[in-house]
């Protein structure tokens, strides 16, 4: 126990800290009912730009950005930067969109992207099927944060479930309280924790690894030494299309989600790729193009006074659905995706994302993949991270544990 | 809060730089070199991150332009 005592320290004061903010949260910019859905899930709709801003950094930048990504990279160089120009082609996309869909949903006072359904589209059934959707596609996401908590648990030496219901319990419990003022609030330190650990990756270990040059000769050379054609610092003839085509992966690597984890990605994907860390790479860019898709509507609850008003209301609606949108055929899940980080509530302290779950298979392959440099200084940190889930390959979480621990 | 009931449209012709910082990334021909190098780092890696200014400038132009 006493090596992690350092661990154990910071945890559990980042932790207290996080929980405290979180209950204190239903008090902040306090609201004259929290029952409400509008005060819950949107936090009276008047977050203004500064802490939107800080609540979207918090949830962009998770453990698919902290750990997933890096893994990919060290695994198969380039292929592993797509999340960089992903993110930078579907900014000016989604703002397209956004914008007009926050004044709709504003005037009108939708909540869920399942209210935008319906009123919209004047079918409750689809409407329905908008909330269960978003609701059972949650699920694999919380799992995979309390495999999350677990890893980090177990890389400070902590194990048994108590230990993580405890910690899911209380998260849950101030989610529960304060709603979306919550992870609003615990966004401030979560980005700060964010530059440190930005700060400390462009600073200091470049300055202890000899500066960026040589950390990108040393990446050539262990690239050079792989068998695997699909790695390096550059992109090949072979893989620049799936670089750049994110979306044509959806479909392929989107739908499998909970397969990907329970029966191993790595079969399936093997089974198209020549080389598995290939594979990775490829599911990889799925998993970024499934990204958007958190943002739609999680939590379509009903809305029983809002009922009777709705179908009144969705002629109105109806005239002011973007011609934007309609034009160049950008409809459907654009617009789900577009509830954004506003109603993005039922979280934990941690964002439940996609990402997450998506982020996690490849560092399994390229721990296969991966030539014998690689695979020593994996093993290495293989040794603090531990197990992380039994019934699952042992593998798969352990560098995102080690490293999400920062 | 009261809704504008004039027929209102977000068509402008300033949307159209959006495609400008949506189209560039997925050129790699444009980034898909090692030189020359910043600060040692291969062009790859600092151009895409450069982008991020051009998305960054292109969103920000359409924002203030056409906002009412």
């Amino acid at each position: 126990m006493n090596e992690h005592i350092t661990e154990i320290v910071v945890f559990t004061a980042l932790f207290l800290l996080v929980s405290g903010m979180g209950f204190v949260a239903a008090r902040w910019r306090r609201a004259d009912d929290l029952a409400s859905l509008n005060e819950w899930g949107l936090g009276g709709r008047n977050f203004g730009s500064w802490i939107t801003w800080f609540l979207v950094g918090g949830d962009l930048y998770t453990a698919y950005t902290f750990v997933a990504v890096p893994a990919l990279l060290f695994g198969a160089g380039a292929m592993g930067f797509f999340a960089v120009p992903y993110t930078v082609v579907v900014y000016p996309l989604v703002m397209l969109v956004l914008i007009r869909l926050w004044s709709v949903s504003h005037v009108h006072g939708l909540v869920t992207p399942a209210d935008f359904v319906r009123v919209r589209f004047g079918s409750p059934t689809l409407a329905l099927l908008v909330a269960v959707t978003g609701i059972v596609a949650t699920m694999p996401y919380i799992a995979l944060q309390l495999i999350g908590i677990e890893a980090v648990l177990k890389t400070m030496g902590v194990t048994g479930d108590l230990p993580l219901i405890i910690a899911f319990a209380i998260l849950a419990a101030y989610t529960y309280q304060s709603g979306l003022r919550a992870p609003a609030l615990i966004a401030f330190v979560k980005d700060i924790l964010i530059y440190i650990v930005i700060l400390v990756a462009i600073i200091y270990i470049p300055a202890r690894l000899g500066g960026f040059g040589a950390i990108f000769d040393a990446a050539e050379n262990k690239f050079a030494g792989t068998p695997a054609p699909g790695d390096g610092i550059l992109l090949n003839a072979n893989n620049q299309l799936q670089y750049i085509t994110p979306g044509a992966r959806l479909g392929a690597g989107a739908v499998p989600l909970s397969a990907q984890r329970d029966r191993g990605a790595g079969v399936a994907l093997a089974g198209r790729d020549q080389a598995e860390h290939v594979g990775a790479a490829r599911l990889q860019p799925a998993a970024g193009a499934d990204r958007p898709a958190r943002l739609h509507g999680h939590r379509g609850r009903d809305h029983p006074d809002r009922q009777g008003r709705e179908h009144g209301r969705a002629a109105a609606v109806r005239q002011d659905v973007p011609r934007l949108v309609h034009r160049g055929g950008v409809r459907g899940h654009r617009h789900r995706r577009a509830g954004a980080g506003r109603d993005h509530v039922d979280r934990g302290g941690e964002p439940v994302h996609p990402q997450h779950l998506q982020g996690v298979p490849p560092p399994r392959r390229h721990r296969r993949a991966g030539g014998p440099g690689q695979q020593a200084d994996l093993a290495g940190r293989e040794g603090r991270g531990g197990a992380v889930h039994p019934a699952d390959r042992p593998a798969v979480l352990h560098r995102p544990a080690s490293s999400s621990a920062v | 809060m009261t809704e504008p009931r004039s027929p209102r449209s977000d068509r402008s012709p300033w949307n159209w730089v959006l495609l400008v910082a949506v189209v560039i990334p997925l050129i790699p021909v444009l980034f898909n070199h090692a030189e020359p190098r910043l600060f040692g780092i291969p062009l790859f890696y600092w151009l895409q991150l450069a982008f991020i200014l051009v998305s960054v400038a292109a969103t920000l132009i359409v924002y203030r332009v056409t906002r009412r």
